[in-house]
């Protein structure tokens, strides 16, 4: 059995065309129209294209093969093989960047998606004050990382920041907190900081595709007698699957490129407890003139991406996320 | 009708394919422009020269760009005045153009592309020293020659501009590590400025059981604000100089006792909250000198450089400034360190031009007293920089230059970490005393990883040379 085949005519100004054969073509008179009709589309595409390989393919390439050199990022690169990678491998640095990612993976593919969930079923049942509460949520997300960044570095500075606040409550345990001095917990500090600015886009994308779930199919649940949380679980979450294969394809992503909110508010510190592989690399790169090693880092990064990718859609497609 | 469509469609996307190679080839100059847009070209040129302020006739001067650290709009007056219109009245025939780069990373991947200034202001040796090993930067040998700069600068200063047997730069101004006091609260509380490392530390005691921050220290924004710490105490205390030279300039390593005693003192006063109260991670930089000027600490480990910025951010603060209590071993040491260099592009096209205007730099003194007396500018480590031209100016600051001059007549020079250390271990050093500090990092680990970096200089030559 099997999927059937492509019949070998297609169908083109109501004349059947054989796909190789030219004569034919001729003959029917229909050369130039199947030619542009098969190259404008090519043609539209095509500008695109050249940016894309203009910035992203040929720098993409270069960046392999630069991992390959010893290079300080300014004279003549000297090839060294995969002496880079090797290094990689030896270096605990990068172990313990990557498992600050991870962690981080951990806290963004959880917290900001049921947040986002539940708040957006909530304000999706809102009327008039919807349009309210979807501004308020959002407008984190248009904050710049470095602004935001900065206003809560001082808001977390233990001298004049809410550990004040916390003094004055008489919760003093709490006010002696160094949320971004104490490597057991300047992570999270910072991770809660990209969670505050991140969980409103999260809410918006969930819902739109509530909104977009058919309101017949709420109806006829309970008719059936469902309960509110059978008709969360039966019909918004199938209801708004694709919406979450895509945010946790972007969280997966994103969350090991992460690096403005870490560069702005520690910067990779204290003693290397919020380093990620994106603060790393750009200290190997810019600050420690190792611009090669840099750029061996940037293919570890990437690979660690592209797998983690495809579990992720293997994943989901187990877990009916997405169609096969 | 569908067949106008097609056409329209594939003449729309012939044109946009040609604007995207127009696009990527505008950088080739208008030497490419056709007839029909050379006019054009011609237009917006002559219109970025009149923005920039470049006369009619700048076809004719020569063209030199300096770079120069992003600057707030009153820096850059003070920077007219004394360097801008100084060098245009010199120059003449010059276009100088002084450009200001936001970080430090553009002008690198500028360079890299081989463009950037004719003179880059580097941050100090370290760094000059990656622009020389990528053959980006000039050897001055010549030039030291024909102007005579060897005589000109102060020794330590001058030779710490070498790299592999070169001169490539020139020290842009000389800085030391001191310790700042707030005298308002040293008058609150009766206490007298230490003399010796025994008294500043029954000093800091006191001054933590009474509440206060005993010595202001932050780097939360700037993670390598600890080179200041270990530039100090490695220097004035535990081993002090005599074990730092002997490890960068001799046969000894980074693990030697001395050294490891000093590396001992310090985490010893920081985990006593002696040195920015335990939270040194949490406090930025800015907020250091604010609870220093606030009376909230009444000590501060720091540069000569913060000087300016207490008379101009500070002006009611009662500071002092001194070398760090002697320790009745290695004496009253003060660290020094280049405050940057001035390098001459390898791309340059008007090279010879340029290091005459850097001589002239170093060579107009009466704009050199000027920019110091009046605007608080930093000297350069001239020889014949005689201090008693700036009496008149502030008493504070004054008195600092007099500690620098003195110190270095004294030879009481100890070793900053950003002028004398390779580059490599001082990158890993201000990335890990954090570490130290905080209990993740044994000082055996850290100590041995430095001389890693050491050793590894040591055998490609590339160890600053050591007053």
């Amino acid at each position: 059995m099997g999927r059937p085949c492509h019949p070998p005519f297609i169908k083109a100004g109501g004349i059947n065309l054989r796909r190789t054969n030219s004569t034919a073509l001729k003959q029917a008179g229909g050369t130039s129209r199947y030619t542009k009709e098969h190259i404008v589309p090519y043609l539209f595409v095509l500008p695109a294209f050249l940016l894309h390989l203009a910035v992203v393919f040929i720098p993409s390439l270069s960046t392999f093969v630069m991992a390959l050199f010893d290079w300080n990022g300014m004279g003549a690169a000297k090839f060294i093989g995969f002496q880079n990678f090797v290094k990689i491998f030896h270096d605990k640095q990068v172990s313990l960047a990557i498992i600050h990612n991870m962690k981080w993976l951990g806290i963004f593919i959880t917290v900001p998606i049921i947040l986002g969930f539940s708040i957006s079923l909530l304000v999706s049942r809102l009327g008039r004050t919807q349009m309210l509460f979807r501004t308020i949520y959002f407008i984190p997300y248009v904050i710049s990382a470095a602004v935001a960044g900065k206003i809560w570095t001082a808001l977390m500075n233990p001298y004049y920041g809410v550990n004040e606040v916390f003094a004055k409550l008489g919760w003093a345990k709490l006010s002696k907190v160094l949320w971004l001095g104490e490597p057991k917990i300047a992570l999270y500090a910072v991770a809660f900081v990209d969670n505050w600015h991140w969980w409103g886009f999260i809410m918006i994308l969930f819902l739109s595709a509530l909104q977009q779930v058919d309101p017949t199919l709420y109806e006829a649940a309970r008719v059936d007698g469902a309960t509110r949380w059978q008709e969360i679980i039966h019909v918004a979450v199938p209801g708004v699957r694709s919406t979450i294969a895509f945010i946790l394809i972007t969280t997966i992503m994103w969350s090991f490129l992460t690096f403005d909110y870490v560069y702005v508010m520690t910067n990779g510190g204290p003693a290397n407890a919020t380093e990620v592989m994106a603060t790393y690399i750009y200290k190997n790169a810019f600050v420690q003139y190792r611009a090669g090693y840099a750029n061996a880092l940037c293919v570890i990064q990437s690979a660690i991406c592209v797998g983690l990718y495809f579990f992720q859609k293997w994943v989901s497609k187990k877990g009916g996320l997405e169609d096969d | 009708m569908k067949g106008m469509k097609r056409t329209l469609a594939v003449v729309l996307s012939t044109g946009m394919v040609l604007s995207l190679a127009a696009c990527g080839s505008s950088g080739s100059g208008s030497g490419q422009a056709s007839p029909e847009n050379s006019s054009a070209a011609e237009t917006t040129e002559a219109a970025a020269e009149s923005a920039a302020g470049v006369s009619s006739d700048s076809g004719e001067k020569t063209k030199i760009v300096i770079s120069y650290y992003l600057a707030d709009d009153n820096q850059v007056a003070v920077r007219h005045k004394y360097l801008d219109d100084p060098l245009a009245e010199a120059f003449p025939n010059d276009d100088i153009e002084i450009k200001m780069y936001t970080d430090r990373q553009s002008l690198q991947i500028e360079v890299a592309g081989g463009g950037g200034p004719d003179i880059l202001d580097l941050d100090g040796p370290t760094d000059v020293a990656e622009f020389a090993k990528a053959n980006r930067v000039l050897p001055l040998d010549d030039y030291a020659e024909q102007y005579g700069w060897a005589g000109m600068f102060y020794d330590w200063a001058y030779d710490s501009c070498f790299y592999d047997g070169k001169l490539y730069s020139l020290p842009t101004s000389f800085e030391g590590m001191v310790i700042y006091y707030n005298m308002d609260v040293f008058e609150k509380e009766g206490w007298e400025k230490p003399k010796t490392k025994e008294e500043l530390e029954a000093l800091c005691k006191t001054a933590r059981d009474a509440g206060y921050i005993p010595i202001a220290f932050g780097n939360s924004d700037y993670q390598g604000a600890v080179d200041w710490l270990y530039s100090t105490f490695t220097s004035c205390y535990g081993g002090g100089v005599s074990a730092v030279k002997e490890a960068l300039a001799g046969d000894g390593h980074y693990t030697d006792d001395g050294i490891r005693e000093s590396f001992e003192i310090m985490d010893t006063w920081w985990d006593n909250g002696w040195l920015g109260d335990n939270a040194s991670q949490s406090v930025t930089t800015t907020d250091m000198v604010a609870f220093f000027t606030e009376g909230r600490a009444p000590m501060m480990i720091d540069g000569t450089w913060a000087s300016s910025q207490l008379l101009a951010t500070y002006p009611d603060c009662n500071w002092d400034s001194e070398m760090m209590p002697d320790d009745g071993v290695n004496g009253q040491i003060l660290p020094f360190a280049t405050g940057g260099g001035y390098a001459i592009n390898a791309a340059s096209e008007n090279a010879d031009e340029a290091a005459k205007i850097l001589n002239w730099i170093f060579t107009s003194s009466d704009r050199h007293y000027a920019s110091i007396n009046e605007a608080s500018y930093q000297p350069y480590p001239l020889k014949d920089f005689d201090i008693t031209k700036l009496e008149g100016m502030d008493s504070k600051l004054y008195d600092q230059y007099k500690l620098l001059m003195d110190a270095q007549t004294n030879n009481q020079i100890g070793y900053c970490s950003w002028t004398f250390y390779p580059s490599d271990m001082r990158v890993y050093m201000n990335e890990n005393v954090d570490g130290l500090f905080l209990k993740t990092l044994s000082l055996d680990d850290f100590l041995s990883e430095c001389d890693g970096y050491l050793q590894k200089a040591k055998e490609e030559g590339t160890v600053p040379t050591l007053p």
